[in-house]
């Protein structure tokens, strides 16, 4: 029970964590009692950021770009692969891939920002190629996604799967935090839509994948179902990192410093 | 602020907080028995820490300082202001309501 506070940001558990951690020692927990710290810790993560003005996604900006190159590596060497020969091993690497440069992309936002001035221009230029890798990656998972896979093959596909949606659950989650962060800011709400299905998508894109796992009969009955949701998914994602990139591009980006 | 409802599902449990600790200061465990015992809600650690964070927030109410973990927090002065308003509204809608309902309890009863 102790480890849930950490799923609260770190100013809260500095402010709150060791009262925090007495109370959930000095009574009995209940199923309750977790539902509601991870209630707790979700609004947490939305509000206090807001309150405090921090942007949820202080991530490294270095470390975005080494995830680009390492997301590139892996749709470079999965993909043929996956052509050549379908199997579960480049299946993993291609679904790595993905989330990889979604996280890239968001660290590369967060160059636009002003993180390093020098390379201004860069990052959106990376941006959009990163846009274009993961839809690449994205063609490619679908395409070689293992139709049924027995025994062990299976489970390691499902697990990594449901790993994978919960990822997508972050996703949804930190375009939420964004809409929150940028409130100060008007933006469409056309783009909250976007933000928040471009993680849903993706985790429904991992459910029909698991589903097709165990049961590929039911996926091709649903495949029309499943198939528009990708192209959704798709395009809310393209729509919301372009959006997004041009919007701290334009409003956020501090011009060089002329000597 | 002008009003609890800003708050959302915490607003209840803000009101609630704020009625416990007009009995005295009292830590995160306190508070939850406490307001069990009157209101017969027990609040869970993830909605009470969001409410304190809000009231705090806000300058309702301030933590104390402690020797141990557990930190007690007391009312304000703005505190104790903003829990009189809000009592005092709550009880006008009471005698509204119980006005009403007795006048509809008479009309039913001479039927």
């Amino acid at each position: 029970m102790k480890w849930l506070i950490y799923l609260y940001p770190k100013a809260w558990r500095k402010r709150y964590g060791d009262e925090f951690l007495a109370l959930l020692e000095e009574q009995p927990t209940t199923v309750w009692d977790i539902f509601d710290t991870l209630r707790g810790a979700l609004d947490a993560r939305i509000t206090f950021y807001r309150k405090a003005n921090m942007n949820p996604l202080k991530t490294p900006s270095i470390l975005g770009i080494l995830a680009a190159i390492i997301g590139v590596i892996f749709l470079v060497i999965a993909f043929p692969l996956a052509v050549i020969d379908e199997g579960a091993g480049e299946f993993f690497l291609m679904i790595a891939a993905l989330p990889i440069l979604t996280v890239a992309t968001y660290s590369l936002h967060q160059m636009v920002k002003g993180q390093l001035p020098r390379l201004q221009r860069l990052p959106f230029s990376l941006t959009l190629g990163a846009i274009g890798l993961a839809l690449l990656g994205g063609w490619a998972l679908y395409a070689s996604a293992p139709n049924s896979v027995d025994g062990d093959d299976a489970q390691r596909s499902i697990f990594w799967l449901a790993v994978l949606a919960g990822f997508g659950i972050w996703l949804a989650l930190k375009h939420l935090q964004l809409m929150v962060y940028q409130k100060q800011n008007p933006l469409p709400k056309g783009l909250l839509v976007t933000g928040i299905y471009s993680g849903v998508g993706w985790a429904i894109v991992m459910a029909s994948a698991i589903l097709n796992t165990v049961n590929s009969d039911v996926t091709d009955s649903l495949s029309g179902v499943f198939g528009i949701n990708i192209l959704l998914w798709l395009g809310c994602q393209i729509i919301w990192m372009v959006w997004f990139a041009h919007f701290n591009f334009k409003t956020h980006l501090p011009r060089p410093q002329t000597a | 602020m002008s009003n609890l409802t800003e708050w959302g599902r915490f607003s209840e449990p803000a009101l609630y907080i704020l009625m416990s600790l007009a009995a005295g200061p009292k830590h995160g465990y306190a508070m939850i028995d406490d307001i069990e015992s009157f209101a017969g809600m027990r609040l869970g650690p993830g909605t009470l820490y969001g409410a304190i964070g809000r009231l705090e927030e806000n300058g309702l109410i301030e933590a104390l300082p402690s020797d141990d973990r557990r930190r007690p927090y007391q009312l304000t002065p703005a505190g104790r202001e903003f829990l009189g308003e809000q009592l005092t509204t709550m009880q006008r809608i009471i005698q509204i309501g119980t006005a009403r309902l007795g006048n509809l309890l008479q009309a039913g009863g001479g039927n």
